[in-house]
Parts: C-alpha cells; structure tokens; sequence
C-alpha cells in the first residue's frame, strides 16, 4: 500500500497559512558549514506519557496481544535478522511492511512511507534508581520518586542526573553560533498549570541546580512566542543587493587575511569557517526566498486536542523550516480529541496479566490516536523543505520516546522510535532489537548525530548520558521482579536480560553508540 | 497519568537535604588517607591556635626566556562582552540600549565560559547573522538622527564625501584599531559611493563591523621583526592587545597616538598607558566580571524564606543584592583602596545599600563603604560567597566549594555506589540530635569518605560561625517545617588543620580562615592562574610560565591588586607573537 503524502504545494496553500522555505541559514556552526550545500540538522524530541508496550509495537510478535492480523504462521523470525554486534541485531522495516503490510500494530500502515527513513528501537531497557515515578527517563534517561526538587514537582530525574536531551542540545548546538531567536522550543499543549501531570519533559541544571524548563502550554502563548521571535527579514530587492555586495567585500578581508603569509594555519582554517558561513548568507540572498516565510494562522479558542496539535506541529515545522529554532521538545500527552490524558487506563491491562479485547479503548483509540498525531507530525515535516530544498524531515532526527515500557511502570523493554537521521547521520529503515541495551543509548546516539562530542554529553564526571542505577535500588523498585514474569513472551527470549547489567555498566559500553550510527 | 501517591508527597527536608549534603560525599582517590579519624575533626573547643606565621610563597614555575613571547598562537575573536564594549564606545550607549538593537545583540552567542573557568572559551568565529543583523540595527538607529551621524563619523556634516572620508579616517581607524591601508580605504569608499546616499553610508559603517578586523584580534605582526620562533607586533596591534587585556574594549585615542607615533616599543611606556587605562570605568566593567565568572557569582542562591525570617526581609532575589555588593567589594579594594590581595581576603568594608543588605550586615543603610566590625570580611566572609537555599548550612559543600574556587583544588567525582549507599544510612543523623559539622563528619568518617573529605570539611566546619543567610551567628538553630525554631545547637568552629598548606594550618574561626587563605600560597597561585587564563582565554601552558612567575612574585610582594593586574598584562610577551603554523 503506497500512502501519499499530502503534496508540498497543498500543504503551503493549506488553511493554516503559507510555508516557508528556509530563509536564514542561520544556526550553523563553522564545522557545519563545511557542508553548507547540506541542511543543518533539527531535533525533535516528542514524549508522550505511558507506553507503547512491546506487545504492540514489536514487528512480528509472536503472540501479539491483542491480537491483529497477521500472515499465518509469523514469528519473530520471519523477516531475516542481521547481528550487528554482541548486544543488537537488526531487521529491515522494509521487509517487514512486505511480510504483513505494517510495521506492527501501533505502528501501522500510516508510517510505511517513513519507514526507510526511520528507525525502531524495541528492547530496550531503562536501568534507573526507581521504577515509579519515571516520566523522565524518556527526555533525561533518569528517574526518581521525587523529582530534583521534591514533590509536588515530581517525575523528575534523579539529582545530579537533570541534563535532559533538548537541553544539552540547546547548551551545545548554539555555543559557537548564533543563538536562534528560540533556542529551543519547547511545546506541551495542554491545561497551563505550574504543575501538570506530565511534568518530567525539560529538566536543566543551572548553576549546579536542578530546575524545570518552562514548556509553552497553550496555542495563545505559542503564537505570542512566534511572535516575539518574528518572521524571518523580508528584505527588499535593493537591500539585498547592497547587501550582496557588503558581504563581497567583506569576504574581500577574509580571502585578504587567508592569504597571508604571516597568518596561521589555524587561523586560515577558522578564517575559511566563517567564510563559508558568509558564502552562505549570500546563497540565502540570491535566492531571495525570505519572503516565503510566513507564521502559521493559530487559533486559540480552538479546544479539540487534535487540531491544537495539528496546530502546534505545524507551528512547529514552520519555526524549524524558517530558521526559528532547530532544537524543539514536544509534549503529545492527550490520548483523544476531547481525552486529555489516559487516565482510567488499568494497570491491569498489561499484556499478559490480562488479555483485554481489541476493542478496548486503550489499544483502538488512544495509541492509535497518538500514533496518528505522529504520523500527521511527520508528514507536514515532510512537506516543507530545508534550507539545501529537500524535505525537512530529511535534515530532522525526530524522536518519539515514552515514560514506561508498559502499563505498570515498567523499566525493561522500552520502544524507541527516531525518524529522519538528522541529514543522513544514521542509517535507517531498520528495527533493532537492542538487547536490553540501556535506554540511555538510543539518547547518546542521537546526541552524537546531532554533532555533540561526549564532553558536551557527559557531566559531573559521569560517563556516558543518565543515570545507570545499581542493582540493590532497582531491584527494590518494584517492578524489575514482575517483569520476568512476561519473559515466557518474549519473541526472541533474550530480551529482559538483567545478567547484562554489569556489562552495560562499563565506561565503555556507557559510551557506545547504536551501531547504526554512521562513523 | 503518573501521580505520586501521598506517602511520597510528604516533605521531608531533612532527609532531602541530607541527601544533598552526601551526594559528593564519596570521593575517591584522593591521595592518602591520613591517620585518625574523620570524626577527629569535629576539634578541640576552646582551643585557638595563634594566627601568626609569616605568609607562604608561591612556587615559581620553570621559565625559559627562549620560549617568552611565543604563547599566543593565533587570532581570538572578541568576546561578547568586548563587542558590547566595543560597539558602545563607537555608537554610544543609548544606540546599543536601544530594544532593536539588543535584540539583534542578543542574537550573538556569549561563548566564553559562563563561571568558573576561562579556559573552555570557544575561538570559533561568531555566527555571521548574528553580526549582520546587529550591524543593522545597529545603523538603522545611527542614521534615524544627524547628530548620530554626526557623532559616529566624525561630524562630518551633510556632506558625502566628507562623510565617507570620515568612514575610513575615523571610524574605521577606531574600530579596525589601526589606519586603513590605501587600498582598503577606497574600496571601502568605492562601496559606499556605489550604494550612495545615506543608504551608502550605512553599508559602509556595516561594512567596518563585519569585517574581522573590527571582531577579530588580528594581529599580523612586522614582516621585519620576525625571530625563530616569535614576531613582533605591530603597534597598534601592542596598543590592542593592552587596551583589550586592560579594559575590555577598543583602545582609546591617546593610546591609538602613542601607537601612531611608536612610542608603544618598552614596558616602562606600556605601564604609563596601563596605570591610565586602569583608571577608566572600562577597567572596573571588565575586572568586575572577571571576579563575577571566576567565583561564579550568578550561581548565587537566595535563602529560605525560614531564614529570611530571622531579620525581616524577604528573601526573594536576595541573591542579587548580594551579588551587587560582593562587586561593589571588589571594585572598592581594587580601584579605590588600592588594596593588596591580603586585603581581598580581609578588609571588613561592606555596603549596605539596600534595606535588606543593611538588615543583613546589621547596618544602617548606606550609599558608603561601611567598616562592619560584625565578622563579614574580604571575598569569603560575605553573603554572595556563603548564603545557602536551605535552612541549614552544608559545610560538606562549603568546603568542597571554596577549595575548588579559591584554592583550585578539584576533588574527584563521587562513586555513585557510596553515595547511594551512604545516602541510605544518613537517616540516623537526626538534626534534632547533632550539628551540621558532627552530621557532616559522621556522614563522612568511614575511611574511604574521609580521605578526601579530610581535605575540604575543615575549611567548611571552621566557617560554621555564618549561618545559612551568610551572616554571623553565635548558635546553630534548627527549624521546624512550619519555620519555627525548635532547638539550637552550639557552634564549634575549630579545625586542626585546614589542608591548605604543607604544614598543619589548624584554625579557630572563619576570620583565621580567611586570613590563612590569604596568606596561602594556594589562594595566591590560583588567583594568579585564574587572572592569566581570563585575559588569554585559553589554558595555559609553559610558555607562559615566566609570565606566570611575574605575577606570582607580584603578588607575594604585597603590591597594590591593580600593579598585579597590570603586571598581568604588561610583560615582555606583550610585544610578540609565536610563528607556530606561519609560513616563514
């Protein structure tokens, strides 16, 4: 089945307003602007509360729950594997699609067209110091039962432990560049309390303090936020051609300084850096498409959560597209149009400790609502270009993480879903079994796709990214028992391994990346 | 949705804090483990060992006169608050206020290190939108007023080409630091006349700025003055390098005169230019940011409300009262006393310019330096250094914090098994029944947590005698969760050795401490390390070791701070440059 994405030309005529192609090419740093015919890459981290438990988003499940359609006689097997190392073996999506149309239940036909621009990370597990109050672990691999400052702030990281993706991006991506007018931005529609059931997105340490990150929470303030950072400079004709030959002169100082013999060659490398970033601003000039860019319409009144998340991503691919921002952390905590969270779900409804009907409203309304919110995100993402013309959703990593693995807070055998592969870092189009590898890695190999260095990573003397909680505290969490109980289900039976703990725990393994992570 | 069941929303401050407290509690490797017990520490009431001892001296560093002057390697793009300085002297502060224009500023990246260190600053070169984007705001407001004009080239009147000659001759020669060569000087009036008019103008003004050579530190050096390993700069590139070291911004017209006339060529006609510069409101902008990063003053934290109590003020944003007059400290011991690095650590002048920071200081308010004869002394006995977010103090932390600050002394990380384990067993550490120091001693007796924790608790146990507020105070109180105070525990203040010698530096008090610590040889060589990495913006390395010494001999000598800080700059390497990657 070939899904057809609404078209770039339908989607700048939409009703919520043009679109832009990039204007600045803003945000580079000098190592990124070696590559300036290439997009800068975006990060897009969507959380969302809860699961997408194993069960639903494992291709090929051997006894899925519920149960869904599937070939006669599918098993994990079906699609060959490829071991890539001692811990991960791959599978590809495409094949997959091929043996039974989708990639797995939650993860239907809607995400075929992203499939070879995605990848599946199922098995994964998050070895934190407490398995209750985890909301965390999907934006700072962390948890505790606190939160950093106590209750009623709760759900966040561990002390010590509050370095949540966005924000180490924020902190590194623009270091030696210009900050972009929204550093990140950070989107979590829903009711604009201080303290809000899903609580544990952005956390920061700031000056050895462990704090919250604001999240902008309504249509109103995220239109005022679009605002205040303005539209991106609609220069006219005359300007920019002064401006062309402003920048020829100065880049006249630049080749002046490259050519002498007493500057350095270190001097000369980081003279030609900023050079490109000037060829740059000219492309952007020549091209003259600073007028295309133009905010989404938002309405405010709106109070159906799905066309308030319709409008959100789309305010979102315009700050990215038009150069407003290329770091965003989204909340996607409603699970309906007028459901806002997933409340009254039973813990009970765990694959295995009952077996619910498919018609229960968790499995056939709320992921699926969910999952179709993402698959509408990826599309407008696809249907806007970057600053090089090509989609945007090609020079993006968009992630999309949970709290839990399953419904009762379970720690081990997390999915992780990324797509794009931040402008060809990864290689993609695979699931990857991960072996109960920690969590913490799918996050440390998208930090490393992003162009961050371990030091940019790596805090309070601590390898690698989060927390990686000793045996006794986990083992006394609670749920680390009950989930061996599942293992009889388990397709491949080596997913929830704690034997391998010690062995992820090393300094070296801590810094390993996945392997789909181009070198 | 995730919600906490209600056991766990229970505020329970006390285990929290302890928890806080023990977190950096399990050093390891920290050398070897001294005998006796932790527990040792806790001292010997009533027992004041004398203050006298003559003052320690630094170490001097191994210096090669062959490798003087080669250190600097390359160019240093501005800092953002050299630009900001940079572009206030050519357009004026009401330009560079102005909402457009900090808007476009506030685009640019701050890319030197935020605290702490100065040596992680990041010589990329600035993101260039930033720079377009400030350039033009920048000349949208110049050239919105004639006076503007005016002002900014020169008054060169409603005439063009007077205007434009203005452009190069003045101010182009201010911002780029040096006359434009002939070839540069018409291609710049070649653009501006191409555009024409005023449009013209402002093209020509952003074409200054964005050059490199107005927010880069070029320095190409004197073809003929080229050694094996070194190149003379030129002078006007000696006149940037001072002016930049000294006060943060572009030279000034004297010094640009002194350069056109190549009188920049001895140290004793660069420290006649220095003690000038020195004197300039540039001057105390720049050294008063550079002790704000180096003890990390935005980290400062307002106290509890609980604590805020004692005195009746309000603690919100406290921290930035006490932060302004930390400053105002500094400021007052540099440039109007003239002060010693003894007294930095010292002199009890406070400010109590506010209400509150006059209740604090027990003071009446006063827009005057105030002798407090209270105890608050020098750059550690002070608010900004020592006022905590919580009711107790944590001498753990204090004493970690002031041997990293002060001293330069990092203690390895923790091991998370300890601290967890640790973490743990604190509950039986009741506040109700010990003190912060014995709860801080207990918690770090074990042999594999004293060994480090030797080391840095007794600089934070003999400052117990200031509260959570950093004030004074004879007694420890302790509070209850509705704020009110159920019980006090005695002070004891006394530390056998301080570890901030070779030989055992036993203290009674914080005032001995911070006398000890002014007499150090670590304070000294850490200020002196300090003050070099954040005027080169970079790690230093041996060829700056006879630079180094100078300071450190500067320092021990009792000399005014000010000498030191020209002594900082003014030094033989000043005049050159290193050939590494140049092609010869």
């Amino acid at each position: 089945m070939k899904y057809n994405p609404i078209s770039r030309r339908m989607f700048l005529q939409g009703s919520l307003g043009t679109f832009a192609i990039p204007l600045l090419p803003s945000l580079l740093t000098p190592h990124e602007a070696k590559a300036a015919a290439t997009a800068l890459p975006k990060y897009i981290h969507v959380n969302s509360p809860w699961c997408i438990p194993r069960e639903h988003t494992y291709p090929l499940y051997l006894n899925p729950d519920p149960i869904y359609p599937q070939p006669a006689g599918t098993n994990p097997n079906s699609v060959p594997w490829i071991v890539k190392d001692a811990d991960t073996k791959y599978q590809s999506l495409a094949s997959i699609i091929a043996f039974q149309g989708q990639i797995s239940f939650v993860l239907d036909s809607k995400w075929n067209p992203f499939a070879s621009r995605m990848n599946l990370v199922t098995n994964a597990a998050a070895y934190m110091a407490d398995n209750k109050f985890n909301a965390s672990i999907s934006a700072c691999a962390s948890s505790d039962q606190f939160g950093t400052t106590g209750s009623p702030n709760g759900n966040g990281p561990a002390k010590g432990y509050a370095y949540s993706v966005d924000w180490l991006l924020e902190q590194a991506l623009y270091r030696s560049t210009k900050s972009a007018p929204i550093p990140t931005l950070r989107v979590n529609p829903g009711n604009d309390t201080e303290f809000e059931t899903f609580s544990g997105f952005c956390w920061g340490t700031f000056n050895g303090v462990d704090k919250r990150i604001p999240m902008i929470r309504t249509i109103a303030k995220l239109a005022s936020a679009l605002s205040a950072a303005g539209e991106p400079s609609t220069k006219n004709p005359t300007q920019n051609a002064n401006r062309l030959s402003l920048i020829d002169s100065v880049l006249g100082d630049f080749k002046t300084l490259m050519n002498h013999r007493r500057v350095s060659a270190v001097d000369r490398q980081r003279l030609s850096d900023a050079a490109d970033l000037w060829r740059n601003v000219e492309s952007g000039l020549k091209n003259g498409t600073a007028a295309m860019c133009k905010a989404p319409q938002l309405n405010a009144s709106e109070t159906n959560w799905r066309l308030i998340h319709q409008m959100a991503m789309d305010a979102v691919a315009y700050a990215l597209a038009c150069g407003l921002t290329r770091n965003v952390a989204y909340g996607l905590i409603q699970a309906g149009d007028a459901k806002y969270d997933m409340t009254g779900m039973s813990d009970s409804r765990v694959p295995g400790a009952s077996s619910p009907a498919i018609t229960d409203p968790f499995f056939s309304q709320d992921l699926r609502w969910r999952s179709n919110m993402m698959t509408y995100f990826l599309s407008r993402l696809d249907s806007v270009s970057d600053e090089s013309g090509q989609s945007l959703l090609n020079s993006s990593l968009l992630i999309w993480a949970h709290s839990t693995s399953k419904g009762t807070h379970g720690m081990l055998g997390h999915t992780l879903i990324s797509v794009g592969g931040a402008n060809g870092k990864l290689e993609t189009g695979w699931h990857i079994d991960a072996g109960a590898a920690p969590v913490n890695r799918f996050h440390l190999t998208n930090m490393l796709a992003m162009g961050l260095k371990l030091s940019d990573i790596e805090k309070n003397g601590r390898a690698g990214y989060g927390e990686f909680s000793s045996n006794t505290i986990l083992a006394a969490g609670g749920n680390a028992t009950g989930e061996h109980d599942y293992k009889e289900n388990d397709p491949t039976k080596r997913a929830y391994d704690y034997s391998k703990r010690t062995y992820f725990f090393s300094d070296a393994e801590k810094r390993k990346p996945f392997t789909y992570l181009k070198a | 949705m995730l919600r906490l069941p209600s056991r766990f929303k229970m505020r329970r401050p006390t285990l929290l804090l302890l928890l806080v407290a023990v977190l950096p509690v399990a050093f390891q490797n920290c050398g070897q483990f001294t005998a006796g017990d932790a527990l040792s520490s806790l001292g010997s009431r009533g027992f004041s060992a004398p203050v006298a001892g003559s003052a320690e001296s630094p170490s001097l560093l191994a210096c090669s006169t062959s490798l003087n002057g080669t250190s600097e390697t390359g160019f240093r793009r501005l800092t953002k608050s050299e630009l900001v300085a940079s572009l206030t002297d050519l357009f004026g502060a009401n330009v560079l206020t102005s909402a457009a224009v900090q808007k476009a500023i506030a685009q640019i990246p701050d890319q030197a290190a935020p605290t702490g260190q100065f040596t992680t600053f990041d010589n990329s070169i600035p993101d260039v939108t930033g720079l377009l984007e400030t350039s033009q705001a920048i000349v949208d407001q110049v050239f919105a007023s004639s006076s503007a004009i005016n002002s900014t080239l020169g008054g060169c009147g409603a005439d063009e080409d007077i205007c434009r000659q203005s452009l190069v001759t003045k101010f182009a020669y201010r911002a780029w630091r040096r006359p434009l060569s002939t070839s540069e000087a018409n291609e710049m009036i070649g653009l501006a006349k191409s555009v024409g008019g005023t449009e013209g103008l402002k093209i020509g003004v952003m074409r200054v700025l964005l050059s490199p050579y107005f927010h880069q530190h070029v320095e190409i050096g004197e073809s003929a003055s080229t050694e094996t390993n070194r190149i003379r700069l030129t002078q006007f590139e000696i006149a940037s390098r001072l002016s930049f070291r000294l006060t943060g911004t572009l030279p000034d017209a004297v010094l640009l005169g002194e350069a056109a006339a190549g009188r920049l060529n001895s140290l004793s006609s660069l420290d006649i230019q220095a003690d000038r510069l020195l004197q300039t409101q540039s001057a105390r902008s720049l050294w008063g940011l550079f002790f704000d990063r180096w003890l990390e003053l935005s980290s400062t934290v307002d106290p509890t409300q609980t604590t805020a109590n004692e005195i009746g003020i309000s603690a919100d944003n406290l921290k930035a009262e006490t932060r302004a007059e930390f400053l105002k400290f500094v400021d007052y011991i540099i440039f109007d006393k003239k002060g010693s690095f003894g007294d930095l650590y010292t002199d009890t002048t406070v400010f109590p310019t506010t209400d509150r920071l006059a209740k604090l200081f027990g003071l009446p308010r006063s827009d005057m330096a105030v002798t407090s004869s209270s105890g608050f002394a020098g750059l550690l006995l002070r608010p900004g250094i020592l006022m905590s977010a919580s009711t107790d103090t944590n001498p753990i932390l204090r004493g970690i914090e002031i041997r990293r600050k002060f001293l330069c002394l990092k203690l390895p990380a923790p091991s998370a098994a300890i601290v967890n384990e640790r973490a743990a067993a604190i509950g039986k550490f009741s506040h109700e029944m010990y003190s912060s120091r014995e709860r801080a001693a207990r918690a770090t007796s074990e042999a594999r947590c004293a060994s480090c924790h030797q080391q840095s608790n007794p600089l934070g146990f003999s400052l117990e005698g200031f509260g959570p507020l950093g004030r004074p105070r004879s007694e420890e109180s302790v509070y209850s969760n509705s704020g009110a105070v159920t019980l006090k525990h005695a002070l004891d203040t006394y530390v056998d050795n301080l570890n901030i010698s070779q030989t055992l530096t036993p203290s009674a008090n914080a005032s001995e401490t911070a006398l000890r610590v002014s007499k150090s040889a670590m304070a000294k060589e850490c200020f002196s390390q300090r003050l070099a990495e954040a005027i080169r913006l970079r790690p230093l390395n041996e060829r700056d070791n006879c630079a180094t010494n100078e300071l450190r001999t500067s320092l021990q000598s009792g000399r005014p701070i000010l000498e030191v800080l020209r002594k900082s700059v003014v030094t033989d390497a000043i005049f050159w440059k290193s050939t590494d990657g140049v092609q010869q």
